[in-house]
Order: C-alpha cells, then sequence, then structure tokens
C-alpha cells in the first residue's frame, strides 16, 4: 500500500501574513523536510504604497511627510536621509543648533527602535514581561516627542533645512533624566533577559549569518555588526555632528542571534551616550537656514546615508530642475536582511525561524514602501 | 554531559530564573505607569498635531483669506475645497473651506504655509466618526473652539 507520503517528502508552510512574529505583513513560504527548514521564500509587498512614485507627485517638502512612514520606528532615520539628500542637492549649510537636534532625535528614536525589538524578540521568545518593559521605556521617549513634534511615531520634524521648530522648555531636564534612567532599565533587562537559560538556549548559536555572506547580501548595521563586521554609518561617513562625538561602534564575533541582540543591547547604552554628549553641549542659536518657499534644486543627484537601527538607510533623489523630484529611491535595510534570511534559516527548525526572524529586526513598511 | 556539569547547569538556570524574578518583583513594588484611559485622560502637549480648527481674529471674524497657500502645502489633498466671498485682497474671507480628517497625515505643513496664522492643529486626537462622511469637516464643524482649547 502506498500513502502517496514518503519520508523525503516536502511540506510547504506559510508563516504570515498574519502570523503575530512576523513584524508586520510579511509571508514566509516556508520547505520543510519534517521539521527541519529546507527551503525558504519571504513573499513580500502586502505594504505596498507607492511612496517612491508618490514622491514624483509632491514638490520637495511634501515628500516629507511620506518618508515618516517608510521605517515607521525610526522616522527620524529615514527623514534624515531624504533631508540630507537634498541639502547635498541645494547645498545648503544647517545652523549648528539644529545639527545638534537631529542627532539628540535620531539617538532618541534609535532608543525607542532598538526598544521595540527588545520588547518584541524577547515576546516571540516568550518573556512577555520584558515585552511590557521595553514598551515602558519606549513612552519616556514618545513623551519627550510628543512635547518636541507634537507625535508620537510620525514626527517630520527634520525639516529641509534644520529641525520643525527648537526645543521647550523643560526638554533637556526630562531627557537628561531618561538618559539617567536608562542604563539602570538596560541593567534589569540584562538581569532578567540576557542572562535567561531559556532564553540563552534559543538564541546561542542559532541563525549564524557568516560575514561575508552578510556583506555580500548588503546586510548593515546591526544585524552585520553582530557577525563581527565594524560597519557603521556614523562613523565610515559622519553627518551632522556625529564626527565630534565620542562612542563605540559595538560589534560581537558570535555571528548569531545572541550577538545582534547584544550589539542592539550595547547601542542603546552607546545613543545614550551621545545623547547626554549633546545635550550638554547644545549651542545656542537658529534651528532652521533660510529656505526658499518653492524649493527647486539645480538639475542633479544626490545620495543621502544614514544608520538608521536597521543599519544603513540612504535616500537616493534626481532633480531636473523642477519643483518635484524626478525620481526619489530608498535603499531599505530590511530588505537587504530579507533576502540573506533564506540563507540563515537553512537547516533550522521551524520555532527557530521566529527567533531567527525576530533578530534582523525587519520593518515592513520600509521594505515594501 | 557528565552529573556534576548537569548539576551546575541545573543551578545556575534556576539562578537565572531567581535573577530575574527579583526584577519583576522590585518591578510590581514600583508605582503603576499606566493610566485608566478612557476614564483618566492622559496630557496632551500644547504642539500637539491633532484636528484642524479655523481661529477667528479679535473682530470675531476669520482669518483666514482663501489665499489657497495650504491648499498647495498639503501633501494629501486634503483641504480640497476653499471659496473666498467676492471681497478683494485682505478683506476677503472663506466661505466654504473643507477638510478631509480622513487623508490627512497631520504633518502640519499647511499650518506652517498660511501667511495669516489662520489655522491651527489642536490636542484633539480621537477624531471618529460613522462613516466617510463624518469625517469630512465643513467650516462650521472647524470653527467650533476645540476640546480644551479657547480658539
Ligand atoms: S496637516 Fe498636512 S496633510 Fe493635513 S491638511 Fe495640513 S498639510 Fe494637509
Ligand atoms: S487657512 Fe491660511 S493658507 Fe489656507 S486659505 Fe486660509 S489664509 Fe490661506
Amino acid at each position: 500500500m502506498t500513502t502517496g507520503l514518503t519520508p523525503t517528502e516536502h511540506i510547504t508552510l506559510n508563516m504570515g501574513p498574519q502570523h503575530p512574529s512576523t513584524h508586520g505583513v510579511l509571508r514566509l513560504e516556508l520547505e520543510l523536510e519534517g521539521e527541519v527548514i529546507v527551503a525558504c521564500r519571504p513573499i513580500i509587498g502586502y505594504l505596498h504604497r507607492g511612496i517612491e512614485k508618490m514622491a514624483e507627485a509632491r514638490t520637495y517638502p511634501q515628500v516629507l511627510p511620506y518618508t515618516d512612514r517608510l521605517d515607521y520606528l525610526s522616522s527620524s532615520s529615514n527623514n534624515m536621509a531624504y533631508v540630507q539628500a537634498v541639502e547635498k542637492l541645494l547645498g545648503l549649510e544647517v545652523p549648528e543648533r539644529a545639527k545638534y537636534l537631529r542627532v539628540i532625535s535620531l539617538e532618541l528614536n534609535r532608543i525607542a527602535s532598538h526598544l521595540v525589538f527588545l520588547a518584541t524578540f524577547a515576546n516571540d521568545l516568550g518573556a512577555t514581561t520584558v515585552f511590557l518593559y521595553g514598551m515602558r521605556e519606549r513612552e519616556l521617549i514618545m513623551d519627550l516627542f510628543s512635547m518636541w513634534a507634537g507625535a508620537r511615531l510620525t514626527q517630520s520634524w527634520i525639516r529641509i533645512g534644520g529641525v520643525g521648530a527648537d526645543i521647550p522648555d523643560g526638554f533637556v531636564d526630562q531627557a537628561l533624566a531618561f538618559c539617567r534612567l536608562m542604563p539602570k532599565r538596560l541593567d534589569e533587562y540584562d538581569r532578567i533577559l540576557t542572562g535567561n537559560r531559556i532564553f540563552r538556549a534559543r538564541t546561542e548559536g542559532v541563525g549564524i549569518l557568516p560575514p561575508e555572506l552578510g556583506v555580500n547580501y548588503g546586510a548593515s548595521g546591526p544585524t552585520l555588526r553582530g557577525s563581527g563586521v565594524e560597519f557603521d554609518v556614523r562613523r565610515a561617513e559622519p553627518y551632522e555632528v556625529y564626527g565630534d562625538l565620542d562612542f563605540e561602534v559595538v560589534t560581537r564575533p558570535t555571528c548569531d542571534c545572541m550577538g545582534r541582540y547584544l550589539v542592539r543591547m550595547q547601542e542603546m547604552r552607546q545613543s545614550v551616550r551621545i545623547l547626554e554628549q549633546c545635550l550638554k553641549r547644545l549651542p545656542e542659536g537658529e534651528v532652521r537656514a533660510k529656505v526658499p518657499r518653492v524649493i527647486r534644486p539645480p538639475e542633479g543627484e544626490a545620495y543621502g546615508r544614514v544608520e538608521s537601527p536597521r543599519g544603513e538607510f540612504a535616500c537616493y533623489v534626481v532633480s531636473d530642475g523642477s519643483p518635484r523630484p524626478a525620481r526619489v529611491r530608498f535603499r531599505a535595510p530590511s530588505f537587504y536582511h530579507l533576502s540573506v534570511l533564506p540563507r540563515m534559516l537553512q537547516g533550522w527548525k521551524v520555532g527557530d525561524a521566529v527567533a531567527i526572524l525576530g533578530s534582523i529586526d525587519i520593518v515592513l513598511g520600509e521594505v515594501d514602501r | 554531559m557528565t552529573r556534576t556539569n548537569l548539576f551546575v547547569d541545573v543551578v545556575l538556570s534556576a539562578l537565572s530564573i531567581v535573577k530575574g524574578l527579583m526584577v519583576t518583583l522590585t518591578n510590581a513594588l514600583r508605582p503603576r505607569v499606566t493610566r485608566n484611559h478612557p476614564f483618566q485622560k492622559t496630557p496632551i502637549p500644547e504642539v500637539w498635531r491633532g484636528r484642524l480648527v479655523h481661529l477667528r481674529g479679535e473682530d470675531g471674524r476669520l482669518r483666514c483669506t482663501a489665499c489657497l497657500a495650504c491648499q498647495k502645502a498639503c501633501p494629501s489633498h486634503a483641504i480640497p475645497t476653499i471659496q473666498g466671498d467676492d471681497k478683494k485682497g485682505k478683506e476677503k474671507r472663506a466661505q466654504v473651506y473643507v477638510w478631509d480628517a480622513s487623508r490627512c497625515l497631520f504633518c502640519g505643513l499647511c499650518v506652517e504655509a498660511c501667511p495669516f496664522d489662520a489655522i491651527r492643529l489642536t490636542r484633539e486626537y480621537s477624531i471618529v466618526g460613522e462613516d466617510r462622511a463624518d469625517l469630512i469637516f465643513d467650516l462650521n464643524r472647524l470653527l467650533g473652539p476645540a476640546e480644551g482649547e479657547t480658539a
């Protein structure tokens, strides 16, 4: 009697698009042999809004609010990449105070984004308590953003020529208080999660990303630094005031989920360090350069790149001399991480897929655009 | 794994869990950070970018002169219609002004563009309606002083 099933027959399993640990609407088509993943095909596009095309029909300032909606967990870095490209086209010099404020905004966003990573990663692996703690601390950052920009996620506050507005009274004190609190809370996370036996068993040695493979696939950010490659746009090509600031580029040689997790945990401490320096050194002055009402950059093209919490986020803008960009293209780090994911998943069990997917910290908003 | 190794592993694992439980315990004793929404309102900062309102000048008239600057600045065509009366220049006032909350990105570009300081985004963040039409605001609904604001 034949059942039609032989032990070597593969099963296809859809993970997503509604799976809670796919961090947005992503579908992973897994090909399984028993419980082992032999192949994986990420299927994207569920969140496609055509932002790049929409940008061609908007004036330069009008494109900005749309960039918030790419990587919605750290809208500042998206704003920054776009604004950087446009400012290069215009040859615009930004006031010193605005540069510092931009870095403050970027680093606050980095901590907020890494906290979401910590929260969801822990939650995916069963540590729901840490999820609540991560969200609790993130709320402090959201409070800072609401009092400054009047919005929590979609701030659009890094504007062409500077920032939207100066920080309100009390912002510096509140931010410094946050900087004092955060390292203590990070110690707590370490105590509850990093040393935990179950968490370690699920992350150590799991989902290896060899450094050469990562580089070949265009991985960047904590995902690549977790494989020991010291690459950080803030260091490689400093923008704003990063060149004057004192911080470390954190790397881990282990190439596994734990390595990537530890890089992000350490990066939050480094971000706190950067924040403290910026808040103390904040110069007086204008926060926005004079920008003409209608922005018409000369013909040409420019590339702006920043280190977003996920990796190298970049924006390429082509101008044809009209008030609307001829082409806007975004380089979203998550897209490259998603393309290397099938290689990382091969040979691991379905249960590990959640850990590995969580450890590359993707945001589908920027993948699908 | 040898017996001693296994024993050490079990003890260390148990210790790591005890350590974690200490963290949960300290957190359980901290004051609570959540609010009982909707009975307890979260304080919203003054600069919040919520529902759009039209302001009036000291003479009680609308400040808006139907100059269309906000409409041109809006990235998502959330201000589809503005019509003024038949007066000219600074005397002109808006008679029809439509703001579509369902299209609005709450970016504030319209407020920045307005040369007469005639519109503002307020602290009212909860904009709900039973159907789409409820989210399209005409001048009458844009005038009412928003919650917690003196227009
Ligand atoms: S806030 Fe932005 S999207 Fe909304 S009406 Fe104003 S310009 Fe348009
Ligand atoms: S709200 Fe301001 S910008 Fe818009 S039409 Fe009225 S006066 Fe002009």
